[in-house]
């Protein structure tokens, strides 16, 4: 399946802004399995099986921590938003 | 704390008051003093652009002192956007030099016959002659100041040619690039011929009890410096590093909040800002966040310049509200906003109105000069905003704002408008916390009352459902009561994403050495939320009917993206919100107003048969 993760802010400089993921995974896959063929990346956002506080992992727009978390099932044409800890107003 | 500066500009005379230390413990300073001195002082039904309405500058008991982020001032009047009670605030570094030229304040009343400014300096005041001011913009008028008073070090607060001609959304603009934006603060002082306020000093505020201020000083810093949002996203992307997360959530307002996604959003974002146009981050007096930017758009005619923001309101004013996605006119409005003396967000909003006005054939093609407000035309967007503040053609339309544009072309219900100030850049239909915030907001329309995106999208403290209403009446009383607190300190919001009123307590306790609890400093902030409200009944009957939303937020659904098919579900968080406050359809009880040491108001409100039963 084909799954799209896109990064954002201080995330951009360790990641980059975009990257195309081909998985030979069952349709769907969970988010965690999905999200460890970046290297570095589930270091970056997770700790303890659970995503960061304040880090926004969003599934099609949809925040994870609503869904499964980091067990959420990812399908084919997903695309997956990352983004730190950010504010503004 | 307490010298406030009373200036009457029909009589011209200037006279210094000391504001007693009972009201200072009841109101702290800024909005809550504000409002307490529009309701001692001003009749809530005056005209805003008259005489009889008030322009009530101050600083907090914390401005110009070592507390984080207390660089800032506060403006307060009945604004002529709204007609309500109205707070504005702006950072730079103009409030404390205020404070250090010897006053906590200034109340300005009447009117004068010409035009005149006002410079403060070491504990002395007088008022100028400024025929020779009127007509200049921001960056002119302030350059001038510095060169005639012959010191570099003034700092000058001031309006444009959008203030002069009266434009309903005009500011205040200090250091020649901050706003007191909001509401049409600017077009009041117009209105009182008062071109500028000039401001130098070396007095610096006292501080009662040195250690147990310093201690919680120390604390507040440190929560700050270690927290992610404001110890490393905000300095290092500025506001706009929101225009990604917000759009992604899919409640990015586009072309009048027809739908809440704008997929070339990344053009004008944070991160492409600090990668194409960024030169230098600016941080307002005393700031160890520094979200501001100094920008340059040095190559692409004819949007040339350079300035202080973009902020995230104003590219997503000018961006996706107008359906555009070019940077450099993005940047050029937000430019011409800060030297003519324009609200960025109100500009840009109205702009957008006007193109979905035009889009349904709703304007007549003969008062528009040739110019066609197209969705995306990026050349209309600077366009309107000259003619805006000149009030030129259309532009005299868009001058008068949303409410009463669309109203005029016949379609009043496409006007985003809370108690008539334009909506800012959050589709509250993915965020129903935040819808309730919008339509409660005293002010009107406005994101900082209480700031829901923060936990429903943010999550801080903690994250939130975005979709549910359940819980939400609570958190927004809970941030507006807090919002008040630190509007009223004159903090900068930001600290909240660190800190909140437990963490102030110290502060304010050993900036003025009053014996003040958290319990204490809490209920100022209730006690400032319904002051307002009382000012607002007062002036025009202000409740329920008034706290609502426009109806597309109410009842289309959002059509695309994440938030699809979603409503903002008012009815079901606004009699909840009422019985936390303690209110009866929108208005204060006689018993929640005694609760609060306002007693005299719930008198003048049965006196006028507006108390409910």
């Amino acid at each position: 399946m084909r799954v799209t993760v896109e990064f954002y802010a201080t995330l951009r400089e360790k990641f980059g802004r975009k990257v195309e993921l081909e998985l030979n995974f069952d349709n769907p896959a969970p988010l965690i399995t999905v999200l460890s063929q970046i290297d570095g990346l589930l270091e970056e956002i997770a700790e303890n099986g659970r995503i960061k506080t304040m880090y926004k992992v969003l599934l099609n727009g949809l925040n994870v921590e609503f869904i499964k978390g980091l067990d959420t099932p990812v399908k084919d044409g997903d695309e997956i938003c990352i983004f730190p800890p950010a504010g503004g107003g | 704390m307490g010298k406030i500066l009373r200036v009457n500009l029909t009589e011209g005379t200037l006279r210094d008051e000391m504001l007693s230390e009972d009201v200072l413990k009841m109101w702290l300073g800024g909005r809550g003093l504000g409002v307490y001195l529009m309701l001692k002082e001003v009749d809530p039904r005056v005209d805003p652009l008259s005489p009889e309405n008030k322009l009530i500058i101050l600083t907090g008991p914390l401005t110009g002192t070592a507390a984080p982020e207390s660089g800032r001032w506060c403006s307060v009047t009945k604004a002529p956007l709204t007609g309500t009670i109205h707070d504005s605030h702006s950072g730079g570094k103009w409030g404390p030099e205020l404070k250090f030229a010897g006053y906590d304040g200034i109340i300005i009343e009447g009117a004068s016959e010409k035009p005149v400014y006002l410079w403060i300096h070491n504990g002395k005041a007088e008022l100028r002659d400024a025929k020779h001011l009127w007509g200049k913009d921001t960056h002119a008028t302030t350059d001038i100041l510095i060169e005639e008073l012959g010191d570099k070090n003034i700092k000058v607060m001031c309006i444009g040619p959008a203030g002069e001609n009266l434009v309903k959304f005009a500011c205040l603009i200090n250091d020649k690039g901050r706003a007191a934006g909001r509401g049409g603060h600017g077009a009041v002082m117009g209105s009182k011929k008062l071109k500028a306020i000039a401001v130098r000093g070396t007095m610096k505020p006292k501080i009662a009890n040195e250690s147990r201020f310093r201690e919680a000083v120390k604390l507040n810093v440190d929560k700050i410096k270690k927290h992610p949002v404001t110890g490393e996203a905000l300095p290092k992307y500025g506001t706009a590093v929101l225009v990604n997360i917000i759009n992604k959530h899919g409640i990015l307002p586009t072309r009048n909040f027809q739908t809440g996604v704008h997929p070339t959003a990344d053009k004008y974002s944070g991160e492409t800002i600090a990668e194409k146009t960024l030169i230098r981050r600016v941080p307002c007096w005393g700031c160890i966040i520094a979200c501001g930017r100094y920008t340059k758009i040095s190559d692409a005619a004819p949007f040339q310049g350079e300035g202080d923001g973009p902020e995230y309101e104003t590219v997503w004013a000018f961006g996706a509200q107008t359906g555009t996605d070019d940077l450099a006119a993005i940047s050029k409005a937000n430019f011409l906003c800060n030297e003519l003396g324009l609200d960025t967000i109100s500009m840009g909003h109205v702009i957008g109105t006007l193109m979905e006005l035009y889009e349904k054939g709703k304007v007549p093609i003969e008062k528009l000069r040739g110019l066609e407000p197209k969705w995306g035309n990026r050349a209309a967007i600077v366009e309107l905003t000259w003619r805006t503040a000149y009030r030129s053609g259309i532009g005299d339309d868009l001058a008068e704002g949303a409410k009463k544009l669309a109203e005029k072309y016949g379609a009043p219900e496409l006007a985003m408008v809370v108690r008539g100030q334009e909506l800012p850049a959050y589709d509250p239909r993915g965020v129903q916390g935040h819808g309730l915030g919008y339509a409660t907001s005293n002010r009107g329309g406005c994101h900082l009352r209480s700031y829901m995106i923060a936990p429903e999208v943010l999550g801080v403290p903690q994250l939130v459902d975005r979709f549910t209403t359940n819980g939400k009446a609570e958190l927004v009383k809970t941030f507006q009561d807090g919002f008040a607190v630190i509007d009223s300190l004159v903090l900068c919001k930001f600290n909240t994403f660190a800190t909140w009123v437990e963490d102030w307590v110290g502060m304010v306790a050993g900036a003025t050495g009053w014996n003040i609890t958290l319990e204490e400093l809490t209920k100022i902030g209730e006690r400032i939320y319904n002051a307002e409200r009382v000012f607002n009944i007062l002036a025009f009957g202000d409740g329920r009917a008034y706290d609502t939303l426009p109806r597309r937020l109410l009842v289309e659904p959002m059509p695309e993206g994440p938030a699809r098919g979603h409503t903002v579900k008012l009815d079901e968080m606004l009699e909840e919100y009422y019985n936390l406050r303690g209110w009866v359809d929108g208005r204060p009880t006689r018993e929640k107003l005694e609760e609060l040491g306002l007693k005299e108001f719930a008198d003048k409100l049965e006196e006028k048969g507006l108390l409910p039963k």
